[in-house]
């Protein structure tokens, strides 16, 4: 048996800045030997910009990433037959969450208008894997990995976009979902912890199940 | 970096104010410097109401890729206006971003050469001002293009016309 099941072609795990997301996505592709698509935020040019002055550049920083993200997608949809699985690191419907915490009213009407254009286009995951962690432990991961462009993100900006995750996925139905509560487990470090997450995502039957440790 | 051409237009309010802060919004994005701007045009709107268009054209030389450049006109149409209540509506500041080098492209978001520039004087005849000798990638160049059109009156504002 391969390590993780042919129907789910293209994988997303998603989560909140800080939930460990681009950290699974890496270790399931090594292990699984599928591709990952990763955000590339330092590719955006506006984003240096956007966090000296938050409120000018909001809206051409959260329009490249509508757009980037929409670009990298697109790949997914060329037929290759040796392709196999795809692991990703972000959902296309996750950019509004973003656009909502940054843009004034009159550039969210702007930039709902392209997302509504957009979203057609957007394949839908065979699966999604959500980590769900506890606002002080994203806040002290940001912190503690350092990343330069993270370093200006508050903690109040933090606290509402996972207050934002939850309330997305509490509706979310569009593909098979898979819930973990992310506090509770180390899946970069810990062979145990990630083998549960494996055997977990090889039981998937239904269209939203739950990943737990009494912490 | 590449060489870019941005259609500008605008009829609510005061249109050539508008176009002017447009063409220097154009200068100020990153990576990119505003190579040339043609004087200002004015057109009776094709299809849409409301009072004449204020046109120009500006050339760009910018690092920035289609998609970030897309990305900036929208920011930059968003910050002179209110997003469009429906289409065609009249609106504060329009940019259209009508060649992006050589590119040829028919991403639906960003269709490249503009799918709309070849048939319509107002961004033809500003266009043809800054660069005459241009040609599309289909090889038309913009100057014959414009003569073409005769027919549709674009007036060039004098330069002295205080807004």
């Amino acid at each position: 048996m391969s390590v993780l099941p042919e129907k789910f072609h293209h994988i997303v795990v998603e989560g909140p800045i800080g939930a460990g997301k681009t950290s699974l996505a890496r270790r399931l592709a090594a292990a699984a030997g599928a591709a990952l698509m990763l955000e590339a935020p330092e590719e955006n040019p506006f984003l240096a910009r956007f966090y000296r002055d938050m409120s000018r550049y909001a809206l051409p920083t959260q329009l490249f990433f509508l757009f980037q993200r929409i670009h990298q997608l697109a790949d997914l949809k060329q037929p290759d037959l040796f392709k196999g699985i795809t692991v990703g690191d972000f959902l296309f419907e996750k950019d509004p969450l973003f656009a909502r915490l940054t843009l004034g009213d009159d550039e969210l009407a702007l930039y709902e208008q392209m997302y509504r254009h957009l979203k057609p286009q957007a394949p839908v995951p065979d699966l999604v894997i959500y980590l769900q962690a506890e606002p002080a432990t994203l806040i002290e991961r940001v912190r503690r990995r350092g990343h330069a462009h993270e370093q200006p993100i508050s903690e109040a900006y933090l606290l509402r976009l996972a207050e934002r995750y939850t309330r997305f996925f509490h509706h979310y139905d569009a593909a098979p979902l898979l819930i973990v509560n992310a506090d509770h487990f180390n899946f970069v470090d810990s062979d145990e912890d990630f083998g549960l997450l494996l055997r977990q995502v090889r039981a998937m039957r239904g269209r939203r199940e739950y990943l737990n440790r009494a912490g | 970096m590449i060489r870019a051409y941005v259609g500008l237009g605008a009829n609510l309010g005061d249109a050539r104010a508008a176009v002017r802060a447009g063409l220097a919004a154009l200068g100020a994005l990153p990576q990119t410097r505003l190579a040339a701007a043609s004087s200002l045009y004015t057109s009776a709107p094709v299809d849409a109401d409301g009072p004449d268009f204020v046109n120009a054209a500006a050339a760009l030389d910018t690092a920035l890729d289609a998609r970030a450049l897309l990305a900036a006109l929208l920011a930059i149409e968003a910050r002179h206006g209110r997003a469009r209540p429906y289409r065609n509506a009249p609106r504060t500041l329009d940019l259209d971003l009508l060649l992006f080098g050589d590119t040829v492209s028919d991403d639906p978001l960003l269709t490249l050469p503009h799918p709309r520039m070849a048939g319509r004087a107002f961004v033809l005849v500003p266009l043809a001002e800054i660069a005459p000798g241009l040609a599309l990638p289909g090889g038309a160049r913009v100057a014959t293009l414009a003569a073409a059109l005769a027919g549709q009156t674009v007036i060039r504002l004098p330069e002295e016309s205080a807004p």
